[in-house]
């Protein structure tokens, strides 16, 4: 009963300044049915993620740093959705999910000044927290969560990216052999640890760690060439 | 600290999201030392980031933002907001008979030291085995830790030993890991291994940044590290979470 739904791309937020997709309103690459990785269960409202270019939200961050409680709320209106979609499909739980939300948005507030627009693009930077966020919160307590929560990540299809770094990272998963990549992207998706990997393939622990070092280290090798 | 010294590959697989929690808590823990491993993971958050993007949006509850805004009251910068909350606030009948000059310096002060925040005042962390020699096959089913609870209000820290096998000529030290990256592991003291010990908790440490931190425990010579900063290697490690309630499951 796993639900297959093809992984589209429609919700650039930002990913380099001045480029600005355009947002894809007649969106139907999911279906509702499949909930788009959405844990069973979990209703959802599509995603509102409003487009802002990566130096808007760069300002955006800077005056939240300053302190403006304006800025902080176009903040989370502008990100919350995009946030939310990657801690729910982590810690399949929506109560869990947004208790973790609430953090990752408090945690923001209080660190704006750390984000350096010379280091990261500031939805990678505010993704990163809100992973991190996730996988703290699901550290040890994988007992509630199961397989069948997880709808299958079936395609990241190449050449459909709005974007080149997108594009390119499309075309090197692309090369992986197709039981290592749907690993490495379980585990990213879902923050699946190695064991959970290796009960769901019956393979051993071991091999799963195989697999994703493998993968890991060939995406880095095509990536850079 | 784990054998494991493809860093390049640990740092991989902490962004990915596969190491189990033993393993990511040990992540955490030596990244604040490890600038090599830090700048590792920071490429790997770039590498993989475009994942993330291509994943659809879920739209929040709205009381997600209430009760976010609720916590976000009062400084950073000083709003109208905090005044008229510090106006009803019992401080202001201290400073009823004071001179104008004294009740601003008071209003600073409280400023300063009250934190607007709500903060949790009792933290609890479990901290758990790092380390993966060759007994990991038998160490895992033995559940070997601590737990370290602090009681703000009543500025104390218990730490409870659970099965720790007493480390023979060594003594086991308990650290503090600010989650800012430049700053050191602060020393909470060298730890007993033969009953749960009641001791002051340092008040020196920003309460509001205690769920950011992280505890971990070194092995250090007898008496603890000579040098002020952990110099053995890390057996447990484990972040701090608000003891009670606490929405997790």
């Amino acid at each position: 009963l796993v639900a297959v739904y093809q992984w589209r791309i429609y919700d650039k937020v930002c990913v380099a300044e001045g480029h600005v997709p355009a947002f894809d309103a007649s969106f139907d690459g999911v279906s509702p049915a499949a909930g788009g990785g959405v844990p069973a269960g979990v209703r959802y409202a599509e995603a509102a993620v409003k487009r802002v270019s990566a130096k808007d939200l760069t300002e955006v961050l800077r005056r939240t740093a300053r302190g403006e409680r304006a800025a902080f709320e176009r903040l989370y209106a502008t990100t919350a959705a995009k946030l939310f979609g990657i801690v729910i499909r982590i810690v399949g739980r929506r109560e869990v999910a947004e208790a973790v939300l609430q953090d990752v948005y408090v945690h923001l507030w209080r660190n704006a000044g750390d984000f350096n627009p010379r280091c990261h693009a500031p939805v990678a930077w505010m993704a990163a927290i809100a992973r991190g966020r996730a996988l703290d919160a699901v550290a040890g307590k994988t007992s509630g969560r199961t397989t069948h929560d997880r709808p299958e990540v079936q395609d990241f299809p190449a050449g459909e990216g709005p974007n080149e770094e997108e594009r390119r990272l499309c075309v090197c998963l692309d090369r992986l052999e197709p039981e290592k990549r749907r690993a490495l992207l379980r585990a990213y998706c879902y923050g699946m640890a190695r064991d959970e990997i290796a009960e769901e393939t019956d393979r051993p622990v071991a091999t799963v760690k195989v697999w994703l070092r493998q993968s890991l280290a060939q995406l880095k090798d095509y990536l850079s060439q | 600290m784990n054998n494991d010294d493809d860093i390049e590959g640990l740092a991989a697989e902490f962004v990915l999201g596969s190491l189990d929690s033993a393993e990511r808590a040990e992540v955490v823990a030596r990244r604040t030392m490890d600038p090599a491993l830090r700048s590792a993971i920071a490429a790997w958050e770039a590498r993989l980031a475009p994942l993330s993007d291509a994943l659809p949006g879920i739209e929040p509850p709205g009381h997600v933002l209430r009760n976010v805004m609720r916590q976000v009251q009062g400084p950073p910068q000083v709003s109208t907001g905090s005044w008229g909350q510090w106006a009803a606030g019992r401080w202001w009948a201290f400073a009823g008979g004071a001179s104008a000059v004294a009740a601003c310096v008071l209003a600073v002060l409280i400023w300063m030291f009250e934190a607007p925040v709500p903060i949790p005042a009792k933290f609890v962390s479990e901290l758990q085995k790092t380390s993966y020699s060759a007994d990991a096959s038998t160490m895992a089913l033995v559940p070997l830790g601590f737990e370290v609870y602090f009681d703000l209000q009543a500025s104390t820290m218990l730490v409870r030993p659970y099965a720790v096998p007493p480390g023979s000529s060594r003594d086991y030290q308990l650290w503090l890991i600010p989650q800012v990256a430049a700053a050191p592991p602060i020393s909470l003291g060298v730890i007993s291994l033969a009953e749960p010990t009641t001791s002051p908790w340092p008040a020196t440490y920003p309460p509001r940044e205690l769920p950011e931190a992280t505890l971990a425990v070194s092995l250090e010579p007898r008496g603890g590290s000579p040098k002020g900063i952990p110099t053995g290697p890390t057996m447990f490690a484990g972040k701090l979470v608000q003891a009670t309630p606490y929405p997790f499951p």
